[in-house]
């Protein structure tokens, strides 16, 4: 299981690098949107837990370059988030098709199984298409600029 | 407003006082003239009256003083039979008003007669009877039976040495006087009459045939036959007419004299004096409508001048003034106008200037308010927006706090010991409170911003009491805590599940705290359209007085000897979130034995407000 962590803050990186290590997952690790679509195009990842709130491109951003992408939207896509916490931002974030939305911060516990639900789902399938279906660029746009 | 205008009022007032005036005057003038008419006529005819009373006894004087002197001379004391008759012819042809006339001897036999008739015995006649004794008799006066004249008899002793010897007896014919009597005018239709004592007429200027005419019931000849002399108004003669009378006695007949003059006569001459009264009063009239509207219209032209221009002030034109130039009362009255509306002016002016001067300071204050409400509002949005920010960020560290922690306590990182296990479950307790007093600090931030978002849907109240109940299970057998539930079997509301599940976990947390032994019971009902849910605790209780504390911001009821952590911001942050739903908290306690908070909230949200 390989999960790609996605977070401009190093001690962020490195919490979840320990923590999900720690649950042997292998971890690939960037720095921004930028970086992740790039690993996403090296590297086999099995699930994608992303920031909002980083340089070049954003987690809203790569989410939806992710959804939008055939060989990339059926990963597992988690936002994990400190800044962007509103019921709001969660339903724009789910409207892109991701699967979880996370609040920062949370105890590893509750962390670790709400992942470890995610990949059940995932394993079981039932994470093949996005709940819902992308957003017209306009649309998204528009809300996007209200974040 | 209507005018009336005074000068017609001036003049109406003015023309009335003149007529009244003149009238009363009039009248007065009418009466005292007619008065003085009467009394001068009535004097006159008074005059006239003693004159013709003095003609009448000097007449009747006259022929007595005859007849004494005839029977007092040397023949007719000799009883000289034939010198008597001469003197008898002689005074008959000498005097015209005496007639017959006849000397008897004291046996009654006519002794000297005038006329041809043959002598006779006279002694059976009452005037004889009394003559014979020494007195003189005055008869009636009677009518001739033949010729109807107006005859009296006039019977005198004659006298020897104051013996009587015989008397003389003569027949006086009255006609002259009445002739002479019918010739004196008393005014154009007046009259004059001559009532002997008896009250019959002897003379009378209109009537001929008179002796008949008896007048003794008339008060005008009672008066003068009683001796009494005057004037009498208004009263009716025997020709009918409305007259007035003067009246004059004569003493020695016992007769008198009556003037009348009918009232119609007087009155024409007082008519003729009321006819230049009556022009004269209109002449004064019309001359005082004349010169009462020069006047009133000099009175009221300075007033109606002061009335149009203090009209126009009224108005708000103060660029008027009055133009009277007079020493009196209304002079002094436009001066002090005129004065007032400079005055007036000046104020008005001042007000003028002031008011610029205000509204430039409201508008400045204004625009300061405004800047400064601008700046408020900035202050305000930087205000939620630091909170909300820092808020965020102190997210950050602390999920490096929380995580590490849990982290170390897995023991991902390596074994712990107990005590370090002890010390990091403290963190991990400490950054969950900070992270729980972040929260609510965001909530009530939101909420005074009017930025909280309800999610309203149907849900059942009963099963999140049974879900709130279920996770505080664990630290109530910590406690050794009772935890009690009574619902009905289902309760669906309408309303954000999330803010009611919130208010519920604050009231058990609260109950939680407060309570070391006993029960804590959570009960669910419905009271009409509206829901209830309780937490009910056997805990230290609230005094009276603190319990309207329990929902202001950052106060924690001191509790004796006990410190508890806690936000201070549970019930307050809970209360914003009742009233947003449209409901309300209460809270009831009885101190040292328990609390009781309820969340009263519609059914369906926002049909009813608690």
């Amino acid at each position: 299981m390989r999960i790609l962590i996605v977070d401009d803050k190093e001690e962020n990186l490195y919490l979840l690098e320990t923590l999900l290590k720690g649950s042997s997952y292998q971890i690939v690790t960037a720095r921004d949107g930028a970086e992740a679509l790039n690993k996403l195009k090296e590297e086999s990842i099995d699930m994608i837990i992303s920031d909002i709130l980083m340089p070049k491109v954003d987690g809203f951003q790569l989410c939806r370059e992710c959804k939008k992408d055939d060989s990339l939207k059926k990963i597992p896509f988690v936002f994990y988030t400190a800044i962007y916490t509103d019921k709001k931002d969660m339903e724009f974030a789910l409207s892109l098709g991701a699967e979880k939305f996370i609040v920062k911060p949370i105890e590893p516990e509750v962390f670790l199984k709400i992942l470890e639900e995610v990949i059940e789902e995932y394993k079981k399938g039932s994470l093949v298409a996005p709940k819902e279906p992308i957003k017209e660029e306009e649309i998204y746009l528009a809300e996007y600029n209200k974040r | 407003m209507r005018l009336t205008k005074i000068s017609y009022q001036i003049l109406l007032v003015f023309v009335a006082i003149v007529i009244i005036c003149l009238g009363i005057s009039g009248w007065f003038l009418l009466q005292i003239s007619e008065n003085i008419i009467i009394n001068k006529i009535s004097d006159g005819d008074k005059q006239l009256a003693y004159r013709t009373a003095e003609a009448v006894k000097s007449e009747m004087a006259n022929i007595r003083s005859i007849l004494e002197l005839i029977t007092s001379s040397q023949r007719w004391r000799q009883m000289d039979t034939i010198a008597i008759k001469n003197d008898l012819n002689l005074i008959k042809n000498k005097f015209l008003d005496i007639k017959e006339i006849y000397v008897a001897d004291m046996e009654g036999n006519q002794i000297a007669k005038t006329g041809t008739e043959k002598l006779e015995n006279v002694s059976k006649i009452w005037s004889f009877q009394l003559a014979k004794g020494g007195e003189e008799i005055v008869s009636n006066i009677i009518l001739e039976p033949n010729t109807s004249k107006p005859i009296q008899i006039i019977t005198l002793p004659i006298f020897e040495n104051r013996r009587v010897i015989g008397i003389l007896s003569a027949e006086i014919d009255f006609r002259k006087i009445m002739y002479s009597i019918q010739d004196i005018e008393v005014g154009q239709n007046g009259s004059l009459l001559v009532v002997a004592s008896n009250g019959r007429v002897v003379a009378h200027t209109f009537m001929e045939q008179i002796s008949d005419l008896d007048l003794s019931s008339s008060p005008v000849v009672k008066a003068v036959l009683s001796g009494q002399k005057g004037l009498m108004k208004g009263y009716i003669d025997e020709l009918g007419r409305k007259v007035v009378g003067s009246y004059v006695p004569i003493w020695e007949l016992g007769w008198g004299i009556i003037t009348q003059r009918p009232l119609t006569d007087i009155r024409a001459e007082v008519e003729q004096l009321s006819n230049i009264i009556y022009i004269a009063t209109i002449i004064s009239v019309l001359l005082a409508i004349l010169v009462g509207w020069v006047m009133s219209r000099k009175i009221s032209k300075p007033i109606i001048l002061l009335a149009n221009a203090s009209e126009k002030v009224a108005q708000g034109d103060l660029s008027t003034s009055v133009n009277i130039k007079s020493s009196n009362e209304i002079g002094v009255l436009a001066y002090s106008f005129n004065q007032m509306i400079v005055s007036l002016r000046k104020s008005s002016h001042e007000l003028q200037q002031w008011g610029q001067k205000l509204e430039e300071q409201v508008a400045k204050r204004t625009k300061e308010l405004e800047n400064a409400n601008l700046k408020l509002q900035d202050l305000d949005l930087l205000k939620s927006m630091f909170i909300a920010s820092m808020s965020h960020e102190l997210r950050t560290p602390l999920n490096s706090i929380i995580g590490f922690t849990g982290i170390m306590l897995k023991e991902i990182s390596g074994e712990i010991n107990e005590e370090q296990r002890k010390q990091l479950t403290l963190v991990k307790k400490s950054a969950l409170h900070l992270l729980a007093l972040i929260n609510d600090i965001i909530d009530i931030s939101k909420i005074e911003a009017n930025k909280v978002e309800l999610y309203i849907k149907e849900f059942n109240l009963t099963s999140l009491a049974q879900e709130v109940k279920n996770s505080f299970v664990i630290e109530t057998d910590e406690k050794g805590l009772e935890l009690l539930l009574e619902t009905p079997q289902m309760l669906l509301i309408e309303s954000d599940e999330r803010r009611v599940k919130q208010v519920l976990v604050n009231f058990m947390s609260n109950a939680i705290k407060f309570t070391d032994k006993g029960e804590i019971k959570i009960k669910v009902s419905r009271k009409n359209k509206l829901a209830q849910i309780s937490v009910k605790d056997t805990g230290i209780g609230i005094k009276r007085e603190d319990i309207d504390k329990l929902f202001t911001a950052f106060s924690q009821i001191p509790t004796s000897g006990k410190i508890i952590e806690g936000t201070g911001l549970g019930l307050y942050l809970s209360k914003k979130i009742a009233n947003l739903l449209g409901g309300d908290i209460t809270a009831e306690s009885e101190f040292g034995k328990g609390s009781k908070f309820t969340l009263t909230v519609p059914l369906k949200h926002k049909e009813i407000k608690v």
